[in-house]
């Protein structure tokens, strides 16, 4: 099955954010849940293997988008021969800021995803974009996944990054320790941004990239315990309450 | 039998953990590895450095394959393409500061990399692989000798730490080198490909990225403590 969403984010003259445009088909709708906030909803099972999920988003000078989900996204086995993949590419103009958190991603026992995030932002934008992505359900191994993140702020690279099970399920760990099942980053860039130090906790880290901005990441046996570490190695803007309630 | 190919005088001199390039120095997250009992024998070396062989280890046989092809005009794209794959400070520092060691070296031994490029170009602290990338031309190499020799640093610079810190059989550490030898090749194959068909600058977006959270954890651990025994 193929899927496409499109989500144009303006402001009028006067302020008023609109979208310009919102569109979904295939396994996912969107909808409108705030000024500028879009909520993704799936409306059927998957992405099963060799499934395609685009999501477009454009944010125009000066407007803002928050983009989240209602539920996790599972990723499961199916009859295609090809990988399911699950791209979003987005786009940010000056002063504009785009904030991307959608729920987890979880990739079942036997599932083959590939995702993939591009992000081209004007010199003045903004991005605050959570990736969360659990390999396996309770009690599942986990399946086949690789990421990658890309990042260019006026056309120069600020982040290239594939992340993959293969790398995380390869040891070393630590004696009779939890493999690592769940990863959680977090890109934020933007004037906005605060410049920090190089920090850890727990096992997460903030990376200061060279072109601006940060890269958060953390990883951990389970989300609840990848997103604390996050949250505390970057408590300036939390995400787990927002994200989860809690 | 036949004779050896033309160069590989030179790629063995440039693999070759000897070159006073100030190498010995990073333990490549080893030295952070051990503290925290990651790694802590025979065993869990191997998983330590075949993990790094398909993260740092892509990525700068990418990168080194690429500055094959360097010019005055491209290489500060190649530096951010660089940047942008290193984001722990701690590792982007520890791969200026082996850059800048073997910038040092090759200036005393080739005139220049090529026509269209002098060492001046690459700046004072340049990334490592984009130095050996230039050296390796230099010397007469390709991008497939280049990626070779930058994958198969990525593994023996750690390997050499992690016996030197752990006191590990010398043997015990050579052969899990040796034993990682097909996945060096293939890692350095892989790279080569895709650095000759991208078309610089902006090709170069496809060049491999593959991170890992461990290593950028276990780097900026390392560099926050005030008691190191290795750079990085």
């Amino acid at each position: 099955m193929r899927s496409r969403v499109e989500v144009v984010a303006d402001v009028e003259d006067d302020g008023t954010p609109v979208l310009a445009r919102l569109r979904a088909d295939g396994a996912l709708a969107v909808r409108r849940t705030g000024p500028s906030t879009v909520h993704l909803v799936g409306t059927a099972a998957g992405p099963l293997d060799g499934d395609v999920v685009e999501l477009d988003l454009v944010v125009r000078a000066g407007a803002r988008l928050d983009v989240e989900g209602v539920a996790a996204t599972i990723a499961l086995p199916g009859p295609g021969d090809l990988a399911a993949t699950w791209d979003v590419t987005a786009d940010v103009a000056d002063g504009a800021t785009l904030r991307c958190a959608p729920q987890p991603l979880v990739v079942c026992a036997g599932a083959r995803l590939r995702t993939g995030t591009t992000v081209s932002l004007a010199p003045t934008a903004s991005l605050d974009l959570v990736e969360q992505v659990v390999l396996g359900r309770y009690r599942e191994p986990g399946g086949t996944w690789s990421g990658r993140l890309v990042a260019d702020v006026d056309g120069a690279p600020v982040l290239r990054q594939t992340q993959s099970s293969a790398l995380l399920a390869a040891g070393p760990a630590l004696p009779g320790a939890a493999a690592a099942r769940s990863v959680v980053s977090r890109l934020l860039l933007g004037p906005d941004v605060p410049a920090a130090a190089a920090a850890t906790s727990g096992d997460a880290v903030v990376c200061p990239l060279a072109a601006g901005g940060a890269l958060l990441t953390a990883y951990g046996a389970d989300l609840a315990t990848a997103l604390r570490h996050l949250d505390d190695v970057w408590p300036t803007t939390p995400v787990a309450g927002a994200l989860h309630g809690s | 039998m036949t004779a050896a190919p033309a160069g590989v005088a030179a790629l063995l001199a440039l693999a070759d953990q000897r070159l006073p390039s100030g190498g010995h120095v990073h333990s490549g997250g080893v030295e952070e590895a051990v503290r925290g009992h990651l790694l802590t024998d025979g065993p869990t070396l191997r998983a330590f450095l075949h993990r790094r062989l398909l993260s740092v280890g892509r990525v700068t046989a990418g990168l080194s394959a690429a500055a094959v092809g360097l010019t005055a005009a491209t290489v500060g794209r190649l530096d951010a393409e660089a940047d942008a794959r290193t984001p722990s400070p701690a590792q982007r520092a520890a791969s200026r500061a082996q850059g800048r060691g073997l910038l040092r070296l090759a200036r005393a031994g080739w005139v220049g990399p090529h026509v269209d490029l002098v060492w001046a170009d690459l700046g004072a602290r340049p990334h490592h692989p984009l130095v050996l990338g230039c050296a390796a031309r230099a010397a007469g190499l390709g991008a497939g000798e280049a990626a070779l020799v930058a994958a198969y640093l990525a593994v023996t610079g750690p390997a050499t730490a992690a016996q030197r810190l752990l006191g590990l059989d010398p043997v015990e550490v050579a052969v899990a080198t040796l034993d990682l030898g097909a996945a060096v090749d293939a890692v350095a194959r892989e790279a080569a490909a895709v650095a000759l068909a991208a078309a610089p600058p902006t090709g170069w977006h496809a060049l491999p990225d593959d991170g890992d959270p461990l290593l950028d954890l276990l780097a900026e651990r390392h560099a926050a403590r005030g008691d190191r025994l290795f750079a990085s």
